[in-house]
């Protein structure tokens, strides 16, 4: 027997719960497909409210995660068919495929490793790192402000990935 | 996929997600995605990399919230944290901070007339609370507190704020679920959601399981608690007293750091200037009363010298509508108008908002969340002069437009009320013969309520001239924004609604470019307790002496 509320007020409370638990998956999948900040903010915010609203509608007991992808998917489509040209998507089709089931892989909570691995970077791909992730800034602001060719930022900040990937996965097989 | 076909497709998602790829890029990017699941993985391989390094660089800059995790303990102390408003609290200030914003700082004094929200870049704040640090604890309860700065109940309070009150009881629950009841005169700094640095006052520490370890660092030593309850008492820079209540703490001194001692219940301690820990007698309260006791008294009295001063109130000749929300009136759907001057309207009615808690225990509030939810009023005539005022709380400001009250939708004199989500005031009129959707003319404030204080209870009000077309807007009574308008009508409000907005075509608005649901949905995110209208212009005094009079605590 599937636990059931007593009142909506349950139900919108145990949604948002959820929904703050799993913010960073939800927020993650929300980036995938809105590369421009303030628009993803907005979808995030949005989903919230949906979620908000259709509380009476989850399943206490199913998985909240997908769940609300799916109402996040629904909003991005949304605004993808909307855009007049000014902010940039995936076609529709792409991202209804990206967006299906059993494409994603699973979300892992634990940044512990990533930090742990960025400490250890070699000093110039750190400060490549930090100019990208920490301060925000696109690649070719950075190639203006180091002076170098936007492709070598490019070429440093892959490398600098390929690294904290190779690191990460040695720290969690570790523990494994 | 060959390494060609590899090296092709990395050089797409390079610029995807350095957002500066151009559309046939994209298109390019869509069509591989689409055909090879093989891409789809290295997709969704660099998207979550992409979006765990953005976490951690939002946790370096300290605007990542570390929201409480879901509590094993579900003592009553945990419930605020549960409401739908607190958490719309948290949701908000996280995900509102990406990496170039910081908080919008509180104004309270008049800025000249704007159209556009001013970017926070160009103010320079002397006020410690920074948007860059991310906070540990909230104050959940206040009882007759005296100290230079205002201080709200349901604040959030971050590492590093240094907190000075003179008198009066303050309850902090930290993120990790430590509660610290302080007694003024008193000083003292969080630096941790497992940590504060107390300098000066008296202080009791209730540490559940979730919190085994926090430490309380004295001027003169340093506390860890292991589970549950102590006490302490600092005078001048020296630790009179602390005591076990109950559990067992480990105290160390300042002076002889490697000799700590662990103290169980009902030992007490002080810390001599040697830095020895001498016994000291125990003494069975800290404080004279619990603060929940003397906060549920001091709230009695607050309400009912608010429901004095409301009978008089309501004997204003001026006092179109008062929505007093009275506790009588919970869970109906019809409101009273308690004017006493007024013939019409008798009753608002409420459109699916909730009824929930307000300013007190006991006061009912209603609160809005959803679309949906909404109080509609009719009210006649035409007013040359007013004041629109509410007690609300605050709990997030979600949508573009964040609606306080709208008149009747396309007619002359409409009137707009409403927070930007950067915390302004968006007051404004429909021009005389202007076609359904139009810009009105605007009386906009700077940003005045910043998201610090969403969850706590604030008095707004705006007052309105239409001959000296002056709208002058208020937070608590104090006056935070003055404009000129460049025209005013008098102002008609017709079948008004309260905490949302009504548009009845908008079906119709789906074809007209630029309008999105961030036109159209505009509901409060929130509660309110009460809401007044009256039919001049009321002056910064009468307008303090009404947030006096109704002031939570």
């Amino acid at each position: 027997m599937k636990p059931s509320f007593q009142s909506n007020e349950e139900a919108v409370t145990h949604v948002q719960e959820l929904f703050l638990k799993h913010i960073d998956e939800i927020r993650g999948f929300i980036r995938a497909f809105a590369r421009n900040r303030p628009l993803a903010d907005d979808v995030l915010q949005e989903t919230f409210l949906t979620i908000t609203a259709k509380a009476d509608s989850f399943e206490p007991g199913t998985k909240f995660p997908q769940w609300a992808r799916a109402i996040a998917r629904f909003k991005i489509l949304e605004l993808s068919r909307r855009d007049t040209g000014r902010l940039s998507f995936l076609t529709e089709e792409a991202i209804e495929v990206l967006a299906g089931e059993n494409e994603q892989p699973e979300w892992d909570e634990n940044f512990e490793p990533l930090e742990e691995c960025v400490e250890e970077l070699p000093a110039s791909m750190r400060k490549m790192i930090d100019l990208r992730y920490q301060a925000g800034r696109k690649p070719a602001a950075i190639a203006e402000q180091v002076g170098w060719k936007v492709e070598a930022v490019y070429v440093c900040l892959s490398r600098a990935r390929n690294v904290l990937k190779d690191c990460i996965e040695g720290k969690t097989t570790k523990k494994a | 996929m060959n390494d060609d076909q590899k090296r092709s497709l990395e050089d797409l998602l390079d610029g995807y997600f350095g957002e500066e790829l151009d559309d046939a890029g994209h298109l390019q990017l869509s069509e591989v995605l689409q055909n090879s699941p093989e891409a789809r993985a290295l997709f969704w391989e660099r998207s979550q990399l992409e979006s765990q390094l953005e976490n951690w660089g939002q946790r370096q800059h300290g605007e990542v919230i570390a929201f409480p995790q879901t509590p094993r303990n579900q003592s009553n102390r945990w419930r605020p944290w549960l409401t739908a408003s607190g958490w719309a609290a948290a949701v908000a200030m996280g995900i509102g901070f990406w990496a170039n914003q910081s908080a919008p700082k509180e104004q309270s004094v008049a800025k000249t007339e704007s159209n556009e929200p001013k970017s926070e870049e160009n103010s320079t704040s002397t006020n410690p609370r920074s948007g860059n640090n991310h906070a540990v604890a909230y104050l959940s309860q206040l009882v007759d507190l005296e100290s230079e700065e205002d201080f709200l109940a349901g604040q959030l309070l971050e590492v590093g704020r240094e907190v000075v009150i003179s008198k009066g009881l303050m309850e902090l629950v930290f993120f990790s679920g430590a509660q610290i009841t302080i007694e003024g005169p008193a000083r003292f700094t969080p630096t941790s959601d497992m940590e504060i640095a107390f300098a000066e006052g008296g202080a009791q520490a209730v540490v559940p399981e979730s919190a085994i370890g926090f430490k309380m660092v004295l001027p003169d030593g340093l506390v860890t608690d292991y589970g549950t309850s102590f006490d302490v008492r600092v005078i001048d820079g020296k630790t009179e007293r602390i005591q076990v209540i109950e559990g067992e703490i480990e105290v160390s001194s300042e002076v002889r750091k490697d000799e700590a001692r662990r103290l169980l219940i009902g030992d007490a301690i002080s810390i001599e200037d040697t830095g020895s820990l001498a016994n000291t007698e125990y003494k069975p309260v800290g404080f004279t009363e619990s603060i929940e006791v003397l906060a549920k008294r001091s709230a009695r009295a607050r309400q009912a010298a608010w429901l004095e001063y409301c009978r008089k109130l309501d004997q204003d000749e001026s006092l179109a509508v008062h929505l007093s929300f009275l506790p009588q009136e919970s869970g109906q759907k019809v409101i009273k108008n308690h004017s006493q001057t007024a013939t019409a309207p008798q009753s608002a009615s409420v459109i699916s908002a909730k009824w929930s808690e307000g300013r007190w225990p006991g006061k009912p509030a209603l609160s809005f969340h959803r679309p949906s939810d909404r109080v509609r009023i009719e009210i006649p005539g035409e007013f040359p002069q007013a004041t629109l005022a509410a007690w609300v709380r605050v709990d997030g400001l979600p949508r573009k437009y964040n609606g306080l009250f709208f008149s009747e939708y396309f007619s002359e004199g409409e009137t707009h009320w409403q927070l930007s989500s950067a915390g302004e005031y968006m007051f404004g009129i429909r021009p005389k013969d202007s076609p359904p959707i139009s810009k009105f003319h605007r009386a906009f404030s700077g940003p005045v309520l910043s998201p610090w204080a969403f969850g706590s209870w604030r008095f707004l009000a705006t007052s309105f001239d239409s001959t000296t077309r002056e709208v002058v807007h208020y937070v608590d009574g104090r006056e935070v924004g003055r404009i000129t308008m460049e025209e005013a009508i008098p102002l008609r409000f017709g079948r008004a609604t309260l905490g949302n907005f009504h548009d009845p075509y908008y079906s119709n608005h789906d074809e007209s470019p630029g309008l999105t649901e961030e036109w159209s949905f505009r509901n409060w995110t929130g509660a309110i307790d009460e809401f007044l209208l009256f039919s001049r212009a009321l002056g910064s005094d009468e307008i303090a002496e009404i947030f006096e009079a109704g002031k939570v605590n």
